[in-house]
């Protein structure tokens, strides 16, 4: 009787087993297989990140091989487009084996959550990312206000 | 059964952290030299790259380098790993193996060894 219980036993913690490494081979089978790094759905281009610190916005973008010339970023009322081209070529003289990066031009429009100072804005691509930093207008930004007693 | 499922165990690697990773986009390209890889990995640094090389497999393994600034308001993508492992064929000179990083993209130069490359016979009037 003791060794039937243990025959069940068995066969369930290899029931277990199996299931943990079923899970296992689904797991990140998603963003694995999808080259925008997840988050933006299929043709959005590129991935943006939107940060807030307190007195600035800023943008990140995942832009490989886009260089600072094939950027054109403006400023219309509240709203910021980021357009611009990526050209992907074969180098010279090579015969192609695999090919899954692709040219793209892009062209993306966000709204500002607030008013920013347009004469201080800095734009810089590094490592194939662009930050964009906005400050914001001095009337967007947080305010403490200080309060007195009266006798 | 039970002796298959052991059969099998360690071929597996479980991952330790909950880290998501990608794997990037990749072309690759041939001439008379050499092969050519080239990798989109945005946002990795010299710092944040390493190249192995273990026989014949050939692998990529990148972080994103990003600092976090303020509070996220809009989120397209994570702070995640670029991995991405590949077969080199024979007639490699692994030791000739160059790399250099520009714009976020990766350029792997693997040259061929001098026995593959194709050569040119002459011919001699006689």
């Amino acid at each position: 009787m003791l060794t039937r219980w243990s025959d069940v036993d068995r066969t369930y913690l290899m029931i277990d087993d199996f299931q943990r490494r079923v899970s296992q081979m689904f797991e990140g089978f998603e963003t694995r297989r999808r080259p925008g790094l997840g988050l933006t759905p299929r043709g959005t281009w590129p991935p943006v990140n939107m940060y807030d610190t307190v007195d600035a916005l800023e943008f990140h973008a995942l832009v490989p091989a886009v260089s600072d010339k094939d950027l054109k970023i403006s400023v219309n009322q509240d709203v910021l487009t980021i357009s611009g081209e990526r050209q992907v070529t074969a180098p010279e003289g090579y015969s192609v084996h695999r090919q899954e990066r692709g040219s793209v031009k892009f062209s993306r429009s966000f709204t500002l959550p607030c008013k920013c100072n347009m004469e201080r804005v800095s734009a810089t691509v590094k490592h194939g990312v662009l930050t964009l930093r906005m400050a914001k207008a001095p009337e967007a930004q947080p305010r403490q206000i200080t309060v007195t007693t009266q006798e | 059964m039970s002796e298959n499922l052991q059969q099998y165990e360690g071929n597996t690697p479980e991952a330790v952290q909950d880290r998501p990773w990608v794997n990037p986009l990749v072309d690759v390209y041939e001439n008379d030299n050499e092969m050519l890889l080239i990798a989109d990995l945005p946002g990795v640094t010299q710092m944040g790259l390493s190249i192995n090389l273990d026989k014949e497999q050939l692998s990529i393994v990148g972080t994103i380098d990003e600092e976090q600034v303020g509070t996220a308001v809009g989120r397209e993508y994570q702070k995640v790993d670029y991995r991405r492992t590949f077969l080199l064929p024979n007639g490699i000179d692994q030791s000739k193996i160059e790399a250099e990083l520009k714009l976020g993209v990766l350029h792997l130069h693997l040259p061929k060894r001098e026995e593959v490359k194709p050569r040119q016979i002459e011919v001699k009037a006689g």
